[in-house]
C-alpha cells in the first residue's frame, strides 16, 4: 500500500470510529425506540459490583448499540442487505406480501386444545339465560399468497375446536368478511375502519343491530409502528392508525380493573407508547367495562377476548348498553365483576392466540 | 471485549490509538500494556490476576535461566516455569473434565469445581511457555524489562484468540518499532477485512448452524447445509479474528505471524494442517513433536509422536471427549497419509483429493461442534440418510443461506485475494479502497446494531 492510500485509509477509518464515538457522547440518549417498540438500554451503572460481576461490560455493549447515532438507519441498512442482497425471506418467521408483513405459524394442537378446553370450562359455569357465542379471527397469514411459508392446518384447527368446545356455544363465522388488506401492513391486528362488516356479522349472529356505518367519523393519527415493523426483514414505512368515533363512543364511561377513574374509548395519546394499538381501549387490560349513556337498548355483552377485541368492541356500542371485555392472559377475577343472568357472551379470539393457548393461563376459576 | 463489538470499535480502539500515538515513544509499550490489561479486565476482571501470575512467573524464571545458563538449576527453572503455566491451564481448563471422567469411570460423585474458563488462557499460556523455552534454548535473550515482557504477554490484539505469537516473533519490535503510515493503512485494511469476514459471513453462517441445532426438522439436506455451513463458519470466524489481530498488530507496528493460508484448497489432511491455525501447528511442532524425536526415530516412535501431538491438539481445543476424538481423528489420518495414503492422494486427480479433504474436514467439524460424541454421530447419521431427505424448513434454509454459502465457498479460496491484488494496483483504488473499507465497516456496524448473533468460537479455548 502506497503512502497516499495509507493516509486516506487511516483518515477515513479514524473519522468513522472517532466520529461515531464522539457523536455517541454528544447526542442525547433516547429512552425508547417506537419503531422497535422497546425500551432502549441506558448508560450502565459503574461500580465495583457491576465491574467485577461482568455486568458492566455487557450492559455497556447493549447501551452503545442501542444508543448508536443513526441507529434506525443502520437497522434499515442491515435489513436491506438481508432482504435485497442475500434474498433472505421468512427470518424470525416473518414474511412479506408487498410491503405488508405477516407471520406464518404452524399448528400447535396441544395449545389449541388447552385453549378450547378452557373456554369449555368457563362456558360450563354460565347460568342458563346466558347466550354463548364464539368466533375465530383469522391471522393475517391465512390470507397471504403462497411464498413457501409454513402453513397452518386450519382444517385441523377447527376440528379441534369442534371436538373440544361444548355444543351450547354457537359459532359465528367471520372469515368471509375479511381479507389481507383489512390488516395493518406493519402489525398483526386488523384495521378498525375495515372491520365494520365483521362487526356486523358478529352482531347479526347475536341478534343485535349496529349503528349504521355512516354514523361513524374516521379519525386518523400517525405514525403507527406495528409489532412487525422492526421484525419484518425489510425496511417498512410507518402507517396511519384510524379510529372510528360516534355519539356512542363519545358518550360512554370506560372503567377498568387495572386503572382507577374513567377513561375514553380511544386514547390517542397512547399512540406514542410502546404499542400504538393501545389507542383502542387502553390496550392490554385484564377487565374493562364500557357503559353507554342514553343507550337505545338495554342489553349487555361480555367479550372474552384478545387485543383484536379492543378495536371491534366500539362498534357494538349502541347495540349494547354495557360491554365488558375480559382478557384471560392477565390475572383477572372476572366473576367478581359481572352478575351473570341473560347477557350475550362472546369468546372472540384470534387463531394466533388460540395456537398459543397457554397464554390464556388465567381461565380457571379457583 | 470482542473486536466485533461496539465497545471495541467505537470506544476502546479510538482511545487506544489516540493514547498510543500521543504518548512519547518510550511510553508506548506501557500505554499498550495498560490498555491490554483494561481490554482483558473488561470481560474478566478477576482473571487478570492469572495473566499477571503467568507473566511474572515467566519473567522471573527466564531471568533465572539466563543467569544460570548451562547449569542444572536452569533446567529446574524451566520445568518449574512450565509447571506453573500447565498448572494454571490444567486447573482452570481441565479440572472438571478430569473429575467428570473419574466420576463416570469409577461411579464416584466428586463435586465439580464449576470454575469458569478464563478467556484466552490456552493462548497466553502457550505464548509464555514458548518464551521461557526459547530463553532456555538460547534462541532469545531474557527480557529484563518487565513492562516489555508484560506488553508481549498481554498485547490485546493477540491475547485471547491468537495467533499464537512467540516472543521471538516480536522481540525486536518490542523495543524498536516504527510507526509508518503504510503499516497503519495496511493494518486497517486487514482489520476491516477480518471484521467483514467475521460479521458479514461467519455470523450469518453461524446463525444458520444455530437454527439447525435448535430445529426439530433436521433432514438430510439440512444436515449437509449445517455441516458445510459450520466448516465455513468456523473458518471465517477464526481466520477473520486472526486477520483483525494481525491488522491491529500492524497498526501498532507489530508483524504477527500468519495463521491461515486458504486451508480448504488443500489436497490432504497434512496440507490442511499446514494451512489451518498455523501458529498452533507450529507450536506443537517446535515444542512437542520435535523434542519427542519428530520423524527422526523408529517408525513406532514416530507414530507415537504423531499420536501425542494430536491428542494434545484435541485437548487444547476443549476439555471434552469430542475434542479428544477430533484430534485423534486427524492424528490417525495424518499417520495414514504418512504411511501410504499421502502417496495415493498425490497420484489421484486433484479434484478427488480435494473432495477427500473437504469431506474429512467437514465431518471432523461436525464432531468438533457437537454437544457430545453421541450428538456428533446422530448428525452424521442424518447426513448419510438417517432422516427425511428434505422438507419446507430445510428448503427455506437453503434458499436463505445459499448465497452466503456460495460467497463463503468462493471467499475461502485465494480468488478474492488475487482479484484484490490485481485491482488494487489501479490508481483509482487509491481513493476507492478507503471508501470500500469504510463501506464494509458501516455494513458491519449495521449488522451489529440490528443483530444478536455475534459469538467468537475460539473464545472458549
Amino acid at each position: 500500500m502506497d503512502k497516499k492510500r495509507a493516509i486516506i485509509t487511516t483518515v477515513v477509518f479514524l473519522l468513522l470510529i472517532l466520529g461515531f464515538g464522539i457523536f455517541h457522547l454528544i447526542l442525547p440518549d433516547a429512552e425508547a425506540s417506537r419503531s422497535e417498540r422497546r425500551e432502549l438500554a441506558q448508560s450502565p451503572e459503574l461500580s465495583s459490583d457491576t465491574i467485577f460481576s461482568g455486568k458492566f461490560s455487557g450492559e455497556l455493549e447493549s447501551y452503545l448499540l442501542d444508543q448508536f447515532p443513526l441507529r434506525d438507519e443502520f437497522v434499515s441498512g442491515h435489513k436491506l442487505l438481508r432482504y435485497y442482497v442475500l434474498g433472505q425471506r421468512g427470518l424470525d418467521n416473518m414474511w412479506l406480501q408487498g410491503d405488508s408483513a405477516f407471520e406464518s405459524d404452524t399448528l400447535k394442537e396441544a395449545e389449541v386444545q388447552f385453549a378450547a378446553q378452557g373456554i369449555g370450562k368457563i362456558a360450563a359455569t354460565m347460568p342458563e339465560g346466558v347466550k354463548l357465542y364464539y368466533s375465530i379471527i383469522p391471522d393475517k397469514g391465512a390470507f397471504a399468497e403462497d411464498q413457501g411459508q409454513p402453513k397452518m392446518d386450519y382444517d385441523r384447527f377447527f376440528a379441534i375446536l369442534d371436538e373440544e368446545l361444548p355444543e351450547n356455544i354457537t359459532e359465528i363465522p367471520i372469515w368471509d368478511t375479511l381479507s389481507f388488506e383489512d390488516y395493518y401492513r406493519t402489525d398483526l391486528h386488523w384495521k378498525q375502519e375495515n372491520i365494520y362488516p365483521t362487526a356486523q356479522a358478529l352482531a347479526q349472529g347475536m341478534g343485535a343491530q349496529l349503528q349504521p356505518f355512516e354514523s361513524y367519523k374516521a379519525n386518523t393519527i400517525s405514525p403507527f409502528y406495528g409489532s412487525y415493523f422492526s421484525r419484518s426483514g425489510k425496511p417498512l414505512k410507518p402507517e396511519e392508525l384510524t379510529f372510528m368515533t360516534s355519539r356512542f363512543t363519545a358518550g360512554c364511561k370506560v372503567t377498568g380493573k387495572d386503572f382507577s377513574g374513567i377513561r375514553q374509548v380511544y386514547m390517542p395519546q397512547l399512540l406514542n407508547g410502546m404499542d400504538g394499538y393501545d389507542v383502542f381501549l387502553s390496550g392490554v387490560q385484564s377487565l374493562i367495562t364500557i357503559e353507554v349513556n342514553n343507550a337505545p337498548v338495554k342489553r349487555e355483552l361480555i367479550i372474552f377476548r384478545d387485543s383484536f377485541g379492543s378495536s371491534i368492541a366500539p362498534y357494538f356500542l349502541g347495540a349494547y348498553s354495557k360491554i365488558t371485555l375480559i382478557d384471560l392472559r392477565s390475572p383477572v377475577d372476572w366473576w367478581n365483576y359481572v352478575q351473570l343472568s341473560n347477557q350475550d357472551v362472546l369468546f372472540l379470539y384470534s387463531t394466533k392466540i388460540l395456537n398459543n393457548g397457554s397464554a390464556l393461563q388465567f381461565m380457571t376459576k379457583p | 471485549m470482542v473486536f466485533s463489538g461496539a465497545t471495541f470499535l467505537y470506544a476502546f480502539l479510538p482511545l487506544t490509538l489516540l493514547l498510543y500515538f500521543v504518548v512519547p515513544k518510550k511510553l508506548r509499550n506501557a500505554a499498550l500494556m495498560v490498555m491490554s490489561f483494561l481490554f482483558y479486565a473488561f470481560g474478566e476482571p478477576v482473571y487478570v490476576v492469572l495473566l499477571l501470575i503467568s507473566s511474572l512467573s515467566d519473567w522471573l524464571h527466564s531471568l533465572f535461566i539466563e543467569s544460570h545458563r548451562g547449569k542444572k538449576s536452569a533446567k529446574v527453572a524451566l520445568i518449574s516455569s512450565i509447571m506453573v503455566n500447565l498448572g494454571l491451564l490444567g486447573f482452570f481448563k481441565y479440572a472438571d473434565f478430569l473429575i467428570g471422567t473419574v466420576n463416570s469411570i469409577f461411579g464416584l460423585a466428586i463435586p465439580l469445581t464449576g470454575i469458569a474458563l478464563p478467556i484466552g488462557i490456552s493462548f497466553y499460556t502457550f505464548q509464555t511457555m514458548s518464551y521461557t523455552i526459547d530463553v532456555y534454548r538460547g534462541n532469545v535473550k531474557a527480557q529484563k524489562n518487565l513492562v516489555s515482557l508484560m506488553t508481549f504477554v498481554s498485547l490485546f490484539p493477540q491475547l485471547i484468540a491468537g495467533p499464537i505469537v512467540r516472543y521471538i516473533d516480536v522481540e525486536k519490535e518490542l523495543t524498536d518499532r516504527k510507526s509508518r503510515w503504510e503499516d497503519v493503512g495496511l493494518g486497517i485494511r486487514r482489520f476491516v477485512l477480518g471484521l467483514g469476514k467475521k460479521v458479514l459471513i461467519a455470523n450469518l453462517l453461524g446463525e444458520m448452524c444455530d437454527a439447525f441445532q435448535k430445529s426439530s426438522e433436521q433432514t438430510v439436506l439440512y444436515a449437509w447445509l449445517y455441516a458445510l455451513g459450520f466448516a465455513l463458519h468456523i473458518y471465517f470466524d477464526f481466520s477473520g479474528y486472526s486477520d483483525m489481530a494481525i491488522g491491529l498488530g500492524r497498526m501498532f507496528g507489530f508483524r504477527f505471524p500468519e495463521n491461515f493460508d486458504h486451508p480448504y484448497i488443500s489436497k490432504s489432511a497434512t496440507e490442511f494442517w499446514r494451512r489451518w491455525h498455523m501458529t498452533l501447528g507450529g507450536w506443537f511442532r517446535d515444542y512437542v513433536y520435535i523434542p519427542l524425536g519428530g520423524n527422526r526415530c523408529s517408525k513406532a516412535k514416530w507414530l507415537r509422536n504423531i499420536f501425542v501431538v494430536w491428542l494434545l491438539t484435541g485437548l487444547w481445543h476443549g476439555a471434552a471427549w469430542n475434542f479428544v476424538l477430533w484430534g485423534l481423528f486427524f492424528g490417525v489420518l495424518l499417520m495414514l497419509e504418512k504411511l501410504f495414503l499421502g502417496k495415493l492422494l498425490e497420484k489421484l486427480p486433484s479434484v478427488i483429493s480435494r473432495i477427500y479433504l473437504l469431506l474429512v474436514v467437514v465431518l471432523s467439524f461436525v464432531l468438533f461442534n457437537a454437544a457430545g460424541v453421541k450428538d456428533a454421530f446422530v448428525t452424521m447419521g442424518k447426513m448419510f440418510g438417517g432422516a427425511e431427505l428434505s422438507n419446507s424448513a430445510s428448503l427455506l434454509a437453503l434458499r436463505n443461506y445459499a448465497p452466503i454459502l456460495l460467497i463463503g465457498a468462493i471467499g475461502a479460496t485465494p480468488l478474492p485475494k488475487l482479484l484484490g491484488e490485481k485491482l488494487g494496483k489501479a490508481k483509482i483504488f487509491t481513493v476507492l479502497e478507503p471508501v470500500l473499507l469504510a463501506a464494509v465497516l458501516i455494513l458491519c456496524t449495521s449488522c451489529l446494531i440490528d443483530g444478536s448473533f455475534n459469538p467468537f468460537i475460539y473464545f472458549r479455548f
